[in-house]
């Protein structure tokens, strides 16, 4: 009887066994996997999908994941090399990291040109070494940077306000503080006058680099010495932390879905909006004040400028299907393609010809500042430290949103940090 | 004299003592069926713990382990405030929850034992908050605190209240998480705790009522000590639970505002998958199995002596 048993078991082993092994399809084009971010980023390349798949025959399997979840899950891949992803959407501060490691594939030596069409500062945020600013210490300095991904998204910190309150556009820093000062707040046209990013981490780093920045203020200086606690950056915090004062409850905590709400229900006069949201003012469902937004550049300070984050769709060094991988992308980011998923969802484009699109510019009103914004926009720090950095600075800056701290307090206390990173890093001799 | 030679070893019939082969239906069967089990779990567990003990002696550069610095990481450990401050905040966190999911618990539980109208569809009621994911827990609270248009601030506001940023204030934060733990995990205890009183004889209790004895010293002198093993086992696996919380704290506030709710899972999710400081996070997660032991260790003193007593 036992061994009836033992027999019956090993006889249904081999069956499941064989069952999986002729499960297999027969003469199957090409499947290549793409990571993106979930959302309206990449929405757009989604709906184009199909049309590549009738183009060429082959399928693409599109993992869609939230942003921390994403850049788990390429890193981790990228780090094991195990080519789960043929093609990934990333974001442009992990460039850095993941190119300094030799975890993407240039995309030079698979034969790809460039395409000057792109808008200068999206190709020169998807290339390694970065064409400018401060490198790694031991690149040589006539190293020549390589393509290492496709811009896909334009993105960049606009600035919105209401115009039917704020009536004399704000053309610097300075004025837009006085104008939603004086326009909120009890007995006023609206309650609140700015909405801040103060969650922990990069959303209020990214928020803080808009006004450091336009102050002429710095994370670090070209040889990587740290200079975020500088008298121009502490003012630039000191002014936003003003601004803060103004923000609906919970700024401490808010993110970018809180920051467009707080415009778009009405309640709020202005704030520091990623274009992902600019689809949303003149939609009735989403929009109380349709109308009523402009979305301009960040007003000036000692410059003009917020902070560039570009998609990028990129080809693990690791990936299974690389040539397949590269048509797709190029197919992607591809002008004709680019004009119809960019048409559909509103979202910033990344050439110069998509963005002046006469149709485009009529439907999507925003697209004209957004390329100024973009031209003028300026990256992060192009380190693989720079998620280290992110955290400590990110932490410090929630603290001071949350009252915790002053500001030359939070950015010494996070200059001293971000230094002790940057020394273990081995970047000071 | 007896004879020296032994009888001749009676050779084995092949009936007696079959090859191999035809034994795997009797001797090896049950450890077949076990072995798909006990490799997936050595797989799963045993190794990726070894794995992780081996790579926290070495530094790591661009996500892969790069140089052996043997105990370098665990000193520097000892050493970094920031992951002292995140053990402090899951203690307390841990503490704090864990005593307040109790004595809730026990206070349902003992109202449970009651009868009223529909008691059994408002003790399957009870345990609902426990069957939502910590992801779905974590974004529904999230929107509930939210201090514009979320139902707390709705709710002090109809009371003529301002509404409290609960999780943008660095101690409302923590209490925010705090409450939500306890909202979520108040079921389990009440769960373990009404099993333990259900089964309890009611003997004692009955003569204890009929010795004039009141509620209060039935429960404190007769019902407790009944009960106390299965509250240890209770508190035991809760407090083991409570010491790997992440989802709902990283959805709410991601360990903010500033560093408030930044437990030490959080803190070591960080360090490995941000800033791919893997031996580091290896290091800091063996120390904090050793702490999670030690806790173990003491509440299985208090289980042993509670059993001999």
């Amino acid at each position: 009887m036992k061994m009836r048993t033992t027999k019956l078991l090993l006889c249904v082993m081999i069956i499941a066994l064989g069952l999986v092994g002729l499960n297999r399809p027969a003469n199957a084009a090409t499947k290549i996997v793409v990571a993106a971010v979930q959302g309206v980023e990449s929405a757009g390349i989604k709906a184009v999908i199909p049309d590549w798949e009738k183009k060429t025959g082959n399928s693409v399997e599109l993992v869609e994941l939230p942003y921390p979840n994403l850049q788990d899950k390429v890193f981790t891949d990228a780090q094991a090399g195990t080519g789960s992803y043929d093609a990934i959407f990333i974001d442009d501060p992990w460039m850095p990291f993941l190119a300094s490691n030799n975890y993407l594939t240039p995309l030079d030596s698979l034969g790809y040109k460039v395409d000057t069409d792109f808008v200068q500062k999206s190709l020169d945020v998807a290339s390694w070494p970065p064409p400018t600013g401060p490198r790694l210490p031991g690149t040589p300095k006539d190293a020549t940077p390589k393509l290492y991904a496709l811009p896909a998204l334009g993105n960049v910190q606009l600035f919105w306000y209401r115009k039917d309150i704020i009536t004399t556009p704000p053309a610097t820093i300075q004025d837009l503080m006085k104008a939603v000062t004086e326009n909120s707040g009890p007995g006023k046209a609206v309650p609140y006058g700015f909405t801040v990013r103060g969650k922990k981490g990069n959303p209020v780093v990214t928020d803080f680099n808009a006004w450091n920045w336009s102050y002429g203020g710095d994370i670090f200086d070209d040889n990587w010495k740290v200079i975020v606690n500088g008298p121009k950056s502490v003012q630039a915090l000191k002014d936003e932390l003003s601004m803060a004062k103004l923000s609906p409850p919970g700024v401490a905590n808010a993110d970018a879905d809180e920051q467009a709400i707080a415009l778009l229900n009405g309640s709020t006069l202005a704030g520091i909006i990623w274009p992902a949201y600019n689809a949303q003012i003149d939609d009735p469902s989403k929009s109380k004040v349709s109308g009523k937004i402009a979305v301009v550049p960040f007003p000036k300070g000692e410059k003009q400028t917020s902070q560039l984050g570009n998609w990028l769709l990129a080809i693990p060094a690791a990936a299974k299907n690389k040539e397949v991988a590269l048509d797709f992308i190029t197919w992607a980011t591809s002008a004709d393609v680019m004009k119809q998923w960019v048409g559909a969802t509103g979202v910033p484009p990344t050439r110069t010809s998509v963005f002046k699109d006469p149709e485009l510019s009529k439907k999507y009103w925003w697209q004209e500042a957004n390329l100024e914004a973009l031209s003028n926009a300026t990256w992060r720090p192009r380190t693989p430290e720079w998620s280290k950095v992110e955290d400590i600075l990110g932490t410090y800056l929630s603290k001071a949103i949350a009252g915790d701290m002053d500001a030359q307090a939070a950015l010494d206390a996070a200059a001293k940090e971000i230094t002790d990173v940057m020394t273990q890093a081995g970047y000071y001799k | 004299m007896a004879s020296l030679t032994t009888a001749p070893i009676e050779q084995p019939t092949d009936e007696r003592n079959p090859p191999w082969y035809q034994r795997l239906g009797t001797d090896y069967l049950p450890f077949l069926l076990l072995a798909p089990a006990v490799i997936t779990l050595l797989a799963l567990t045993v190794y990726p713990f070894l794995y992780s003990v081996y790579i926290s002696f070495f530094r790591f550069r661009g996500g892969r382990p790069d140089t052996f610095i043997g105990l370098d990481n665990y000193a520097r450990l000892l050493q970094d405030p920031h992951f002292w401050e995140s053990i402090r905040t899951l203690l307390l966190y841990a503490a704090l929850s864990v005593t307040l999911e109790f004595v809730l618990g026990t206070a349902l539980a003992l109202f449970f034992t009651g009868h009223f109208p529909l008691r059994g569809l408002w003790r399957s009621l009870m345990i609902v908050p426990m069957m939502l994911t910590p992801v779905v827990i974590g974004v529904i609270w999230r929107l509930m605190y939210d201090p514009n248009f979320g139902i707390t601030a709705y709710a002090l506001r109809s009371i003529g209240l301002a509404p409290i940023e609960w999780l943008s204030k660095g101690n409302w934060a923590f209490v925010a998480v705090v409450l939500v733990d306890v909202w979520n995990w108040t079921p389990f205890m009440f769960l373990l705790i009404l099993a333990g009183l259900e089964s309890l004889p009611v003997e004692p209790f009955e003569a204890a009522r009929m010795d004039g004895a009141s509620r209060f010293q039935i429960f404190k002198d007769h019902m407790l000590p009944m009960l106390a093993p299965t509250m240890l086992v209770a508190l035991l696996v809760r407090s083991m639970d409570v010491l790997r919380i992440f989802d709902q704290i990283f959805i709410m506030t991601s360990g903010g505002p500033g560093s408030a709710t930044e437990v030490t899972s959080l803190y070591l999710y960080k360090t490995a998958f941000k800033f791919f400081d893997m031996g580091y996070a290896a290091a800091g997660l063996f120390v904090l199995l050793i702490l999670i032991t030690i806790l173990s260790r003491i509440y299985i003193r208090f289980l042993g002596t509670g059993e001999e007593g």
